[in-house]
């Protein structure tokens, strides 16, 4: 999946968000002309960005869900074409208009404090998703030793397997670390080069897994056998593959990388992770798990760890592979993490945050649970952070519409505009209720997260302009 | 930031990163259609891999 690993355009998944101390380039200021680059410069970070090896877990786990080929294929095409969609005409029209960075932007609406708030979540969530990425990093070491040295995670892990798993986790998160201490312009370069050759390693696993099964009918391939249960439909296929990335485009993080470009035709460039990545990608891993359930009668709700899969169907290209993929991703989201932290701990030194995080990271990739919950924990990650974008495009769009302050903390000075937090809050807690995450659940029923980003972010929307038009009427019956 | 476009190495960076990609993406579907063992695709794969590590640094343009 994507994370968030933007520096800025021209900078090579993650996937994902720049933090107002990263990129040291135009934090406060609008991005001058001068300082504006072509769509090329988005296209490869695109593609990059969104081949990750956490691709390598999405792909099985919508095996392991029943879902159909019509789903898969048609459905993430149209899912994954929404998000282009939302990319190019939402986020980059915004992007090229404000030219600030999400982070400044937000600072302007919500004020400082409450972009505090932000952050912490940011890098919390930023933590578990690096921790994902090495789980998943961490099931290409098993096959460098003998057969059984590394007990391997399957679906139904949430606890360590064993000391050697663990052992390889914090192995490999430490290294990660270590490098997000040094900065990550080394692991950005790697991700760019990598981009092309990544994708081409998860096309030769899926041709030759094809050349195993003896078959190119990938539609006959992806139908599940009758008697299946489905536990994700066509639609639940088409809102994940939209909102997977919920808290890039209509969450606007991408404010921070679109607004270097020329025009908002930059925004096509999304295509180029969400089709390569979030489509081909994904259909590819889930055939090496078809694979395994035809052949070797793995149990699809157990599902296989990514590195044996990988070394079965390419070899040690495909482990490092699933390093590279794992490393370039996570190793930017750490340091992000570690800025995040940072910034609601600004006692704190740069290499301590960095540790803090890495250590919370580690923590996170030793329990198998988040990476093999990823669908789940991407929706929870959109619901919490895309709402903030509801309130971004009601400010750009329809402030002067219906009679609202535009950036009303910046002109207030105020440290947290109450309206911003009040409608933040009650949509993201009432819809993470209704997630089977949800330690208490008062509904009745449970909605699967990927389905909360869009009427979480309307809803902020919403509150927002009634509860600023509630505050000004305050304000002016009190004058 | 750096380009590479006046570098005496580009053109055979390209050359041997280009047949790196090849590399990667050929063997498998030999193996498809079952003109190669997989074994050899994976010798083949890997030393595709290490090419292509040392010649994409030295070829392609980084903005």
């Amino acid at each position: 999946m994507t994370t968030q690993d933007h520096e800025h355009a021209g900078q090579g998944m993650v996937d994902e968000v720049e933090s107002p101390a990263v990129g040291s380039e135009y934090e406060r200021e609008r991005v001058p002309e001068r300082a504006l680059k072509g769509p090329s410069s988005f296209w490869g970070m695109y593609a990059g960005e969104h081949t990750a090896g956490t691709e390598f877990m999405i792909g099985p786990l919508f095996v392991k869900w029943g879902a159909d080929a019509f789903s898969l294929i048609v459905g993430l095409l149209i899912g994954n074409l929404l998000a282009v969609l939302t990319w190019r005409y939402l986020t980059a029209p915004i992007a090229c208009s404000e030219r600030l960075t999400l982070y400044y932007k937000m600072e302007k609406i919500a004020g400082r404090g409450l972009v505090t708030v932000y952050n912490l979540a940011n890098g919390l969530l930023f933590c578990f998703l690096a921790g994902s990425m090495i789980t998943v990093s961490a099931t290409a070491v098993g096959p460098f030793f003998p057969e059984g040295t590394i007990a391997m995670p399957t679906f139904s892990s949430t606890m360590p397997t064993g000391p050697a798993w663990i052992a390889a986790c914090i192995v490999i998160g430490a290294a990660m670390t270590f490098v997000a201490l040094k900065g990550y312009d080394v692991v950005a370069l790697v991700g760019h080069y990598s981009a092309p050759w990544m994708f081409l390693i998860f096309l030769a696993c899926a041709i030759v897994t094809l050349g195993k099964l003896g078959t190119t009918d990938v539609w006959a391939l992806l139908t599940p056998p009758p008697g299946t249960e489905r536990s994700i439909s066509f639609v639940g296929i088409v809102l994940f593959a939209w909102f997977c990335n919920a808290a890039m485009h209509i969450g606007m993080a991408d404010l921070s990388v679109l607004r270097f470009a020329k025009s908002p035709s930059a925004g096509w460039a999304s295509a180029a992770g969400m089709f390569l990545g979030h489509y081909v990608a994904w259909i590819c891993a889930a055939l090496l798990l078809i694979y395994w359930v035809k052949e070797k009668g793995v149990n699809p709700q157990e599902g296989k760890d990514p590195g044996t899969m990988v070394n079965d169907a390419v070899g040690w290209a495909g482990l490092v592979c699933i390093i590279i993929a794992g490393w370039t991703t996570a190793n930017p989201t750490i340091y992000r993490a570690g800025l995040a932290f940072q910034g609601v701990l600004p006692g704190l030194s740069r290499t301590g945050a960095t540790l803090l995080a890495g250590a919370v990271c580690i923590a996170a990739g030793i329990f198998p649970a988040f990476a093999m919950r990823l669908l789940d924990f991407v929706g929870v990650y959109g619901t919490i952070l895309a709402p903030v974008g509801g309130l971004i495009v009601v400010d750009h769009f329809l402030a002067d519409v219906v009679g609202i302050d535009r950036d009303p903390a910046a002109k207030s000075g105020a440290s947290v505009n109450m309206a911003v937090l009040i409608a933040w809050l009650v949509p993201v807690l009432i819809g993470l209720s209704m997630t089977a995450v949800s330690p208490v659940n008062p509904w009745g029923f449970e909605v699967p997260p990927w389905y909360l980003p869009l009427p979480c972010t309307m809803a902020c929307g919403i509150l927002y302009i009634l509860l600023s038009k509630f505050a000004s009427g305050r304000a002016a019956a009190a004058a | 930031m750096t380009t590479f476009e006046k570098s005496p190495y580009h053109t055979p960076a390209k050359v041997v990163g280009l047949a790196a990609l090849a590399g990667t993406i050929l063997p498998p579907v030999a193996f498809l259609f079952g003109t190669m063992p997989l074994d050899t695709v994976k010798g083949i794969m890997l030393v595709s891999t290490i090419l292509w590590f040392v010649a994409a640094p030295l070829w392609m343009k980084v903005d």
